[in-house]
C-alpha cells in the first residue's frame, strides 16, 4: 500500500477542515522528509483555504510556515542530517539554475512550486499527480534548496511565523536597504506589521506605526516604534504629512483611503503592498505626479531567508505567538479570522 | 491705465474660449517678458479648461508650450536679451534654491507657480492670476524660460517643452538605452514623442496600439516591432517581454492587467497619462516585483538637456498649425482625436 501522510484539509471553501490523508511524492534524490512539530497559520492559509485568490485544488491542506525535524533525505543531500530541525516556508522547490534563482529570486522561479494549492512537476516540467499539500499535517517532503536549519537559539514554535510573515516584511526592508536616517512608516500592526517594526527598528531607521485606533500605541512602542500615528486622527495625519521616506502596508483592499497613506510619503518615496488584497488597488493617479512609486513583493529567495534568521538571532527578533493543539486547527483558524490572534497562531503536534 | 495682456480664455466648463484681457504681474528683477509667436495645445489645457475636478479658476487662458520673444526682462537678467527666441513649458517658477530645484526636481519646488490655473504672490501677498500662451504676451521667471536652439522651428518647439519634456525625462532616468526592451503605450501627442526618443537612446521600441492603423507611422518614428493591443496573438507573443512599459494613456476603461502581462519580472510600469480616476492596479502584478511609477513634466536642467537631445537627434513633434484666432477649431480637432500628432496656435 503507498504510504500515507496525515493532515487536515479543507474540501470546500466553507473552510471547515477534517482529517484527510494523502500520497506524497516519492522522495527524490534531492529531497527531505519531514517530519512536522509546528505550523503557522498565514493569512494566505485562510485566502487559499476560501479561494479568496483563485480557485483551490480541493482538498487542501494548507500551511506553510513549518518546522520540524528531519525524517529521511535523498542520496544527494549532504548539508542536512537525519534529526535536524528545520523550517520550510511558502515554496517546496526552485530549480536553482535559471534566471530568477540565479540572482537570488527562488520565488519567482518559473518551474518553482509552492507549499500548498500547487502540483508537483516532473523533470520535464510536466505536472505529476502528486498535489502538493502543506503544513497542517504530520509530514512534508520538499526540495532541499527550500529547506532552511533552525538556528539553536529561535524555539520551534517561534520559528514558524519567521518563515513566511517574517522573510515577507524583511524582505522589502533589505531591499530599499532601510537604515539610519530613513522615516519607515508601517501600516497595520498584526502578524506581518509587529515583525516589520522590529526589523525597521533593529536596522536603525525612525519607525511610525500606523494603526487605526490608539489601541496598540504602547504594544507598538514596545516593539520598537518612535512614534505612533492613530490614522483616524486627522491632526495625527497632518502631522506626518509628506513625512515618510517609504510606507509598507500591511492591511488594504478596495476600501482602504489610498490617498491618506499617499500623503504621508515624502516626494519621491514609495509605497510597498506586503498584504495583498483580493481585488485591483485603486491608487491615486496625483502620487505618481510626486514621484512617487507602488511597488509590492512576495515572500523571498532562499538566501533572503538565511539572512533573516541570521538577523533574528543576532538583534533576538521574535513574534509574538499564541500555541493552539494541530487538532484544534479550526479554533486556531478562526481566532485569526476574528482578528483576535495576538499576533500569530502556531499549531502544534 | 494698467497695462494688460490679451488672450482666449474658458469663462467656464463649457469651454468655449472668448477674447479676454488680465493686468499682468509686475516684471520683477529677475522676470521676463515674452511676446507670444506660438503656443502648442496640450491635452492639459482641454482638462483644465473643463475642469473635471472642479480645480479650475474662471476666467482661465490656458496654453503652456510657449515661444516666443523676449520683449522686456528684469534689472537682473543676464543670460537673456530682448529678442532672443525662447520657449516656456508648464511652469513660470521655482525658487532655484529648496532641496526639490536643487536635486533638479524644480517642478515639485513648494513655491513652484504652473503656467495656468495658479497664482502669482508678491511679497506683499498681493496674487496675480498665472495666465498661459493662448495670449500675446506673458511673464515668468527666468528660471522657467529657456533658448530655443536654432535648429529648431518655433512651432515644433512648443510640444517639446510639454510633451516632449514630460516623455523625454523618465527615459532619460530609467537609463533607456540598447539592450533595453520599451513598451510605448498609445501612438499620440505624447506616445509619438516617445517612441522617438526611446529608439534614438538605442533602446528596442515596442509601439502599442489599439488596431493596426498606425503600424506604419510607429515603424517611421523608430520602433522596432509593433503591438496591435486587441490582437490576442500579438498580446500572446510579447507576453513578460518588456522591462518597461511607458504608457500615455488616460482613460480609465484601460485594461491594466493586459499590458502589465507584458512587462517582465521586476519591471516597471510608467504612466506618462494621469488619469482624473485612481487606477485599479491588478494587485498579483506586485508579487512579480513590478513597480508602478509615473512623473510629472521636468525640472530646468531636464529641459536643457531634452532640447539639447533632440537637436542632436533630429527628434521633432508632428504638428499641425493653426492660427490663435481660430483657437476653438484647434481645440475641436484635439478633442476630436483628429490632431496628428500637436496642434500649435500662432500669433
Amino acid at each position: 500500500m503507498a504510504e500515507e501522510f496525515h493532515g487536515y484539509a479543507a474540501f470546500d471553501k466553507e473552510g471547515i477542515l477534517k482529517p484527510y490523508s494523502y500520497t506524497p511524492k516519492p522522495l527524490g534524490d534531492e529531497d527531505i522528509e519531514v517530519e512536522i512539530s509546528h505550523c503557522g497559520i498565514c493569512g494566505s492559509d485562510l485566502h487559499t483555504i476560501r479561494s479568496g485568490w483563485f480557485p483551490t485544488i480541493y482538498p487542501a491542506i494548507v500551511g506553510h510556515e513549518i518546522v520540524g525535524k528531519v525524517l529521511k533525505k535523498g542520496s544527494k543531500v549532504t548539508d542536512f542530517n537525519i534529526g535536524d530541525r528545520v523550517g520550510i516556508g511558502c515554496q517546496v522547490y526552485s530549480c536553482g539554475k535559471c534566471d530568477e534563482c540565479n540572482v537570488g529570486y527562488n520565488q519567482l522561479c518559473s518551474k518553482m512550486v509552492f507549499t500548498y494549492n500547487d502540483v508537483w512537476k516532473d523533470a520535464e516540467g510536466v505536472p505529476t499527480q502528486y498535489q502538493a499539500h502543506g503544513g497542517y499535517a504530520d509530514k512534508i517532503r520538499a526540495h532541499s534548496d527550500s529547506v532552511f536549519h533552525i538556528p539553536k537559539e529561535i524555539s520551534s514554535a517561534e520559528a514558524c511565523p519567521l518563515l513566511c510573515a517574517g522573510l515577507t516584511t524583511f524582505l522589502p526592508l533589505k531591499h530599499h536597504k532601510v537604515g539610519p536616517g530613513n522615516k519607515v512608516g508601517i501600516v497595520g500592526i498584526g502578524g506581518l506589521g509587529h515583525l516589520a517594526i522590529q526589523w525597521a527598528a533593529k536596522m536603525g531607521a525612525e519607525v511610525t506605526a500606523i494603526s487605526q485606533s490608539d489601541k496598540k500605541r504602547d504594544e507598538a512602542i514596545k516593539l520598537g516604534a518612535t512614534h505612533f500615528m492613530n490614522a483616524s486622527d486627522p491632526n495625527d495625519v497632518k502631522k506626518f504629512t509628506h513625512s515618510l521616506d517609504i510606507i509598507l502596508t500591511t492591511s488594504g483592499d478596495s476600501n482602504t483611503d489610498w490617498t491618506k497613506y499617499m500623503n504621508l510619503i515624502k516626494n519621491r518615496g514609495t509605497l510597498v503592498l506586503i498584504g495583498l488584497p483580493d481585488a485591483p488597488i485603486p491608487i491615486p493617479a496625483f502620487a505618481f505626479m510626486r514621484f512617487i512609486k507602488v511597488e509590492g513583493t512576495l515572500t523571498g529567495g532562499s538566501q533572503d531567508m538565511k539572512d533573516m534568521l541570521e538577523f533574528a538571532v543576532k538583534h533576538n527578533i521574535r513574534p509574538l505567538i499564541q500555541k493552539v493543539p494541530m487538532k484544534d486547527v479550526n479554533e486556531g483558524v478562526k481566532m485569526v479570522l476574528n482578528g483576535k490572534a495576538r499576533y500569530r497562531i502556531v499549531l502544534e503536534n | 491705465m494698467a497695462e494688460k495682456f490679451h488672450g482666449y480664455a474658458a469663462f467656464n466648463k463649457e469651454g468655449i474660449l472668448k477674447p479676454y484681457s488680465y493686468t499682468p504681474k509686475p516684471l520683477d528683477d529677475e522676470d521676463i517678458e515674452v511676446e507670444i509667436t506660438h503656443c502648442g495645445i496640450c491635452g492639459t489645457d482641454l482638462h483644465t479648461i473643463r475642469s473635471p475636478r472642479g480645480l479650475t479658476t474662471y476666467p482661465i487662458i490656458v496654453g503652456h508650450e510657449i515661444v516666443g520673444k523676449v520683449s522686456k526682462k528684469g534689472s537682473k537678467v543676464n543670460n537673456f536679451n530682448i529678442g532672443d527666441r525662447v520657449g516656456i513649458g508648464y511652469q513660470v517658477y521655482s525658487c532655484g534654491k529648496c532641496d526639490e530645484c536643487t536635486a533638479g526636481y524644480n517642478q515639485l519646488c513648494p513655491k513652484r507657480v504652473f503656467t495656468i490655473n495658479d497664482k502669482w504672490k508678491d511679497a506683499e501677498g498681493v496674487q496675480y492670476q498665472a495666465h498661459g500662451g493662448y495670449a500675446d504676451k506673458i511673464r515668468a521667471h527666468s528660471n522657467s524660460v529657456f533658448h530655443i536652439p536654432k535648429e529648431i522651428s518655433s512651432a515644433e518647439a512648443c510640444p517639446l517643452l510639454c510633451a516632449g519634456l514630460t516623455t523625454f525625462v523618465p527615459l532619460k532616468r530609467h537609463k533607456v538605452g540598447p539592450g533595453k526592451k520599451v513598451g510605448i503605450l498609445g501612438i499620440g501627442g505624447l506616445g509619438h514623442l516617445a517612441i522617438q526618443w526611446a529608439a534614438k537612446m538605442g533602446a528596442e521600441v515596442i509601439a502599442i496600439s489599439q488596431s493596426d492603423k498606425k503600424r506604419d507611422e510607429a515603424n517611421k518614428f523608430g520602433a522596432t516591432n509593433f503591438l496591435n493591443a486587441s490582437d490576442p496573438n500579438d498580446v500572446e507573443k510579447f507576453t513578460r517581454s518588456l522591462d518597461i512599459i511607458f504608457s500615455t494613456s488616460n482613460g480609465s476603461n484601460t485594461d491594466w492587467n493586459k499590458y502589465i502581462g507584458l512587462i517582465k519580472n521586476h519591471g516597471t510600469l510608467f504612466l506618462l497619462g494621469v488619469p482624473d480616476v485612481p487606477i485599479p492596479i491588478p494587485a498579483f502584478a506586485f508579487l512579480r516585483f513590478i513597480k508602478v511609477e509615473g512623473s510629472l513634466t521636468g525640472g530646468s536642467q531636464d529641459m536643457r538637456d531634452m532640447l539639447e537631445f533632440a537637436v542632436k537627434h533630429n527628434v521633432r513633434p508632428l504638428i499641425q498649425t493653426t492660427p490663435m484666432k481660430d483657437v476653438n477649431e484647434g481645440i475641436k480637432m484635439m478633442h476630436n482625436g483628429k490632431a496628428k500628432y500637436r496642434v500649435v496656435l500662432e500669433n
